[in-house]
């Protein structure tokens, strides 16, 4: 295997962090202007709990998301945001349900797992690299 | 600056800029939809090619099965969805597939006894289904 090849691994963790931060971007810019669309999303007990309006929740979801990207493609905080990222999704999965959109929250879900477990890449504002777990090397 | 946080800024601004810009296309004021789907363009051509204006066949409903005009029969209804198309939360295909026919079945197995899809659907009626 030539030296190009074997650096494509550390790109990885990359492609994901700012494909995943992409996603929040979208969905967060998407709610924050046309928040009318996104209302039915909105679980009954969220309105009846918080005493806001299905606008405004929609609204506070997406400058939620939006800020949780913005720091996500930077690299800035990267495992506190992804976990708080992932645990947002579970919500958003327990609340839909499992149907088609339900599948595909948990793989975004998934997505930000990898995101947390992995933590800093190497384009992450703080960058440290990971440690391998020494029982899972392979021996010289 | 390192070159690391330089890279990072700027894949950052180029992830954000792409996926801010397509969000705003997509949901933009230019493409929000009427407060009432009746004075709709779609539904103002659509309506005035039918009799009556307030109910429908399923065949006259099914004259409109794509996505330039949109109708569908839920519940003893007909809605003209074709705004909503490109703006339901679960993606365009859910609602193309309901295009022209009954979609009472898929309407109620996807959000049945929710209200608040129920309240986004009344928007769109344009009258009643008869046979």
């Amino acid at each position: 295997m030539n030296k190009n090849m074997k650096q494509l691994p550390f790109f990885a963790p990359i492609v994901l962090r700012l494909g995943l931060s992409g996603v929040f971007v979208w969905f967060g810019a998407s709610q924050i202007l046309d928040p009318g669309a996104w209302i039915s999303y909105i679980p009954t007990i969220a309105v009846h709990v918080t005493g806001l309006s299905s606008l405004t929740l929609v609204t506070c979801n997406g400058i939620f998301e939006v800020l949780m990207a913005l720091l996500l493609v930077f690299g800035i905080w990267v495992r506190p945001v992804a976990a708080l990222l992932f645990l947002h999704m579970c919500g958003i999965v327990a609340s839909v349900g499992l149907d088609s959109i339900g599948v595909r929250d948990i793989a975004i879900a998934t997505g930000l797992l990898s995101v947390t477990l992995y933590g800093n890449d190497i384009i992450s504002w703080h960058y440290a690299p990971p440690v391998p777990p020494e029982g899972l090397l392979p021996k010289k | 600056m390192t070159t690391n946080k330089k890279l990072a800024l700027t894949l950052g601004i180029l992830v954000v800029a792409t996926a801010g810009i397509t969000a705003i296309v997509q949901n933009g004021p230019s493409t929000a939809r009427p407060a009432t789907t009746t004075t709709s363009t779609s539904t103002a051509i659509s309506t005035s090619t039918t009799q009556g204006p307030d109910t429908y066949t399923l065949a006259q409903v099914a004259q409109h099965n794509n996505g330039a005009s949109c109708w569908t029969a839920i519940n003893g209804d007909v809605y003209d969805v074709t705004s909503w198309i490109n703006e339901h939360p679960g993606g365009p295909q859910a609602i193309l597939s309901l295009c022209g026919t009954d979609g009472s079945a898929a309407f109620n197995g996807q959000h049945g006894g929710q209200a608040r899809p129920a309240a986004e659907l009344a928007t769109f009626k344009i009258g009643t289904l008869v046979q």
